[in-house]
């Protein structure tokens, strides 16, 4: 049974963007944890393209229509999105470093704020559900 | 979904901090030692930080983009010390001269400065990680 009939159209983005998110957050992580290590260069990630191409697309059918009466049919390719990497190479310090702690602080906040925002969105979606089962039996 | 690599990268950026930050006050404390038991004086310690990529072979992407850092060495100071004229010193050579430890102050003093704001940093990527982590049991509901 296609899982998107019980939690919403749009569940399987909301997974994808969890697990880009949480990627994301080791990254930075990482960034500030390297922030004094000799030659580090920071590290991100970028997704936000490609999710909304294969949020809103087409491309993702897996089924041609020859005939205008055919049912549309295919899934959107959320699953396969890669995040692309981006090696920072703006001008570091003597070591090598190229670390900027605010920067990586506050991408930091940004990308969490998202995290729980999405995470809130499914909260939300399987609390639908479960009011929609409750009331369902009540009289 | 897994929170507890940026945990691990987190903890290991607490304790390379912390280990720095017992350097620089080993040589506060000893900025003017002239005796060692290896001879002459105190020679100013560094620590040298390296990043250990996380991640098995099945993790590509992770091996690319998350490191831990880790202190690997120690290291002394190879420039020569610092000689102070002081006569009346107990290890004054022949000249009156002292060999002091070649230690600033004032690198010191900046260097536990950013130890402190690196560290504090690595505090709060761990909230932000306590936070996600939170925020995704609360999907379950009660």
């Amino acid at each position: 049974m296609d899982i998107s009939k019980i939690y919403g159209e749009n569940i399987d983005i909301f997974k994808k963007v969890l697990d880009l998110r949480s990627e994301r957050h080791n990254i930075i992580s990482s960034n500030v944890a390297n922030i004094d290590t000799p030659n580090y260069k920071s590290v991100d990630i970028s997704f936000e393209e490609q999710l909304r191409s294969a949020a809103d697309s087409d491309s993702g059918r897996g089924l041609k229509k020859t005939h205008d009466n055919h049912l549309p049919g295919g899934v959107r390719d959320i699953e396969n999105i890669k995040p692309e990497i981006n090696i920072d190479n703006s001008p570091s310090g003597i070591d090598g470093n190229n670390v900027d702690i605010d920067k990586e602080v506050t991408k930091m906040a940004e990308n969490t704020i998202m995290y729980n925002a999405v995470a809130q969105l499914i909260r939300q979606e399987f609390d639908d559900l479960k009011y929609t089962i409750d009331q369902g039996g009540s009289k | 979904m897994d929170l507890f690599t940026s945990l691990k990268v987190s903890a290991s950026g607490l304790t390379a901090q912390k280990k720095r930050m017992d350097v620089v006050s080993s040589n506060l404390a000893n900025v003017n030692t002239t005796r060692t038991p290896e001879g002459g004086p105190y020679k100013k310690k560094s620590p040298v930080f390296t990043a250990v990529p996380v991640g098995g072979f099945d993790d590509v992407l992770k091996s690319q983009t998350v490191s831990e850092v880790k202190v690997t060495e120690v290291v002394e100071d190879k420039r020569e010390p610092q000689m102070v004229f002081d006569p009346s010193h107990p290890d004054a050579n022949p000249d009156g001269y002292v060999a002091m430890p070649n230690i600033n102050l004032m690198e010191e003093m900046v260097d536990m400065l950013s130890a402190t704001k690196a560290y504090e940093a690595n505090v709060t990527a761990i909230h932000n990680s306590k936070s996600m982590a939170q925020k995704a049991l609360d999907i379950g509901g009660r």
